[in-house]
């Protein structure tokens, strides 16, 4: 890794650790100013001492819910990943879907609570459709804005050139789906942990961190309050971070400043990239996935 | 090379950011100032010369349990007392006690466990006077069916996250010699009654009056109770009105003046259970419940209102047993003597 590299990485950490001693700071300065009992608003000091006493009984119940979340994000990024495809593909069907997708976000979930485990019982299904109700929404929303800004003239110029339906969809479709598919997983990924805290207190066989945290409540037990809704955070801002750290794995073009390299110097879009100047969107893996194309037909 | 957006003259945005950044802290503060303000203690006294509670309840939605206080607003009760009732709903059903003690409140209407665990906590509240009078939760099945413990190994229970459900369900797993184990214990947050309707538990936790209500209001029966107090549970109250030392102490007459009108607006909703439930709707038109339901769940509310003490009246031994049963399930591990949970000074002659 190069010093610059390591230099930005620094820098980053740094960052972080700021925030988060901002957010703490800030914190007891609200405590301090308001002059705050540690029974309404503990000392995030105190909250953390919580955690990490409470530790061995709190690990699995984390286990649970970072379980019910992943699962729950997986599903809901799945299918509101194929819901968009399809619905971009026909437009009759997105007429017909679209207007029901709105109105699904708009019904308050704990109204669906009870029938949802009347119909699925009280094991994880009820929870992961939840997480996966609240995920799907930013997901399907955004990659339809994605495919909705293709490059026409690249989509003409794929036709052009003789390229089927289903290469078109490879080499140009689903990578302009790729930046606003991150950018609705990012959302989904910091919603799904409230979407486990909400499936847990819907119904639940087996206790989970939202679960946990009505029980310290209901004992006044406050800074294990405070301490289990930090490690809810927590897992809110790594699945936040997991996702970015995907992403500029699978889309570093958004990360670097200058186009990668192509190493055909004939083909066509090596050209286009030239004259554009830029390091393009998703048209440079798409451009070099045509490109291939191209010389094979 | 220095990057030309770094090197880029800033300082006019710098200072917008930075008076954006004061007027945002002025605002923060002045909110501040407004709510330290506002957060001032009760007795306000209205133009009609009133002197004004703020009593807080103990769910965020008022339900038929406030029935005596409707009558007493009704009926101009509290007025004859120089008193005004406002009800606060609190944003959740553990906020109660916190809002007393900040300020927020006056006396509160919260349940007996919560008064424990509050005094606990190193929060100063006293219980006042009971609501009910005996312990009415219990285990609640289909109507026309038979609660048996003795074969309840392997059966669905639903159960709520507070601690009086947690306090009170060794007493279940012990009469039906069964383990926590030995049983599937469902966790619910608000309603267990509607799956045990549909078959999806076996036995549903509540209290009484509520799930009497719910079920009569869904199938037109009664469903099948089976008291706490059955199987060995202490007969402890679950409801009581509570207050902070300070204030009782700059506000003791219109603690007596309270509960004398409470007093006589419960007896007077005992004796006209319509009625009453009519004076609710009045009140409190946007209580988001039926008539029947109201007049089903306060009819179920009556007989744990009386007891073999006069209305309202407290008992030393309702606390030793409370505290005794929570400390017996590990969840209380601070506790004091009964007279440091409650005081009856306030109910008068």
């Amino acid at each position: 890794m190069s010093a610059r590299r390591l230099s930005q990485h620094a820098q980053l950490v740094g960052f972080t650790i700021a925030a988060i001693a901002l957010i703490f700071g800030v914190w007891d300065a609200v405590i301090w100013l308001f002059g705050l009992q540690p029974y309404v608003l503990p000392t995030p000091q105190s909250a953390i001492s919580a955690v990490v006493g409470q530790w061995s009984t709190l690990a699995p119940l984390t286990w649970q819910t970072v379980k019910e979340t992943a699962e729950g994000f997986f599903i809901g990024a799945a299918i509101g990943f194929v819901l968009a495809v399809v619905m971009s593909a026909f437009r009759p069907v997105q007429r017909l879907i679209y207007p029901a997708l709105i109105s699904s976000q708009a019904v308050p979930i704990v109204a669906i609570a009870a029938p949802l485990v009347i119909l699925f019982g009280f094991g994880m299904l009820p929870k992961l459709i939840i997480v996966a109700w609240i995920v799907f929404f930013p997901v399907v929303v955004n990659v339809l804005d994605g495919l909705a800004h293709i490059d026409q003239d690249l989509v003409n110029l794929s036709r052009v050139m003789g390229a089927r339906r289903t290469r078109e969809f490879i080499h140009i479709h689903l990578p302009a789906t790729l930046s606003p598919l991150f950018s609705g997983l990012k959302i989904g990924a910091t919603y799904a942990v409230t979407g486990a805290v909400i499936g847990e207190w819907t119904a639940s066989s087996q206790q989970g961190l939202g679960t946990y945290l009505l029980s310290a409540n209901s004992s006044f037990n406050v800074q294990v309050v405070f301490g289990v809704t930090l490690l809810l955070t927590a897992i809110g801002i790594l699945s936040f971070l997991l996702v970015m750290a995907v992403e500029s794995v699978a889309t570093p073009w958004r990360s670097r400043s200058t186009a990668p390299r192509i190493s055909r110097p004939r083909s066509p879009q090596r050209l286009r990239g030239q004259a554009t100047g830029s390091a393009a969107e998703p048209s440079v893996p798409a451009a070099r996935g045509l490109a291939s194309t191209g010389h094979e037909q | 090379m220095k990057n030309p957006v770094q090197s880029r003259p800033v300082t006019g945005r710098r200072g917008r950011a930075a008076r954006l950044g004061m007027a945002s802290a002025a605002v923060i503060l002045a909110a501040a100032a407004g709510c330290s303000a506002s957060s001032g203690g009760g007795g306000a006294t209205t133009a009609s010369g009133l002197s004004t509670i703020r009593l807080v309840y103990d769910w965020p939605g008022v339900d038929f349990e406030a029935v005596p206080i409707a009558v007493g607003l009704k009926q101009g009760l509290y007025k004859k007392h120089g008193l005004n009732v406002d009800l606060v709903l609190p944003p959740n059903n553990q906020t109660t006690v916190k809002m007393l003690a900040v300020g927020k409140g006056d006396i509160g209407f919260d349940s007996t466990v919560d008064v424990v665990f509050a005094r606990a906590a190193q929060i100063p509240v006293v219980s006042i006077a009971n609501y009910t009078q005996d312990n009415n939760w219990g285990l609640v099945a289909k109507p026309g069916t038979t609660i048996d413990l003795s074969s309840l190994r392997g059966k669905s229970i639903g159960v709520f996250t507070d601690s009086w459900t947690k306090a009170m369900m060794p007493y279940v797993l012990k009469a039906g010699n069964v383990s926590a184990s030995d049983v599937k214990q469902i966790i619910f947050q608000s309603n267990d009654l509607s799956p045990m309707l549909a078959g999806k538990i076996n036995i549903a936790t509540n209290t009484t009056n509520f799930a009497v209500a719910q079920v009569q209001s869904a199938t037109g029966k009664k469903p099948s109770i089976m008291l706490a107090t059955q199987f060995g549970a202490p007969n402890v109250p679950i409801w009581v009105y509570i207050a902070t030392g300070s204030w009782l102490s700059a506000h003791g007459s219109e603690a007596r003046a309270f509960l004398a009108a409470t007093k006589e607006a419960l007896a007077w909703s005992i004796a006209h259970p319509q009625a009453a439930v009519n004076d609710f709707a009045a009140v409190y038109p946007k209580n988001g419940s039926s008539a029947k339901y109201n007049l089903d769940g306060w009819l179920a509310t009556i007989p744990h209102l009386k007891g073999s003490y006069p209305l309202l009246t407290q008992r030393a031994p309702e606390w030793t047993q409370v505290v005794s049963a929570l400390k017996s399930v590990n969840l209380l591990s601070t506790s004091f003597p009964a007279s440091a949970y409650y005081t009856n000074k306030y109910l008068g002659g």
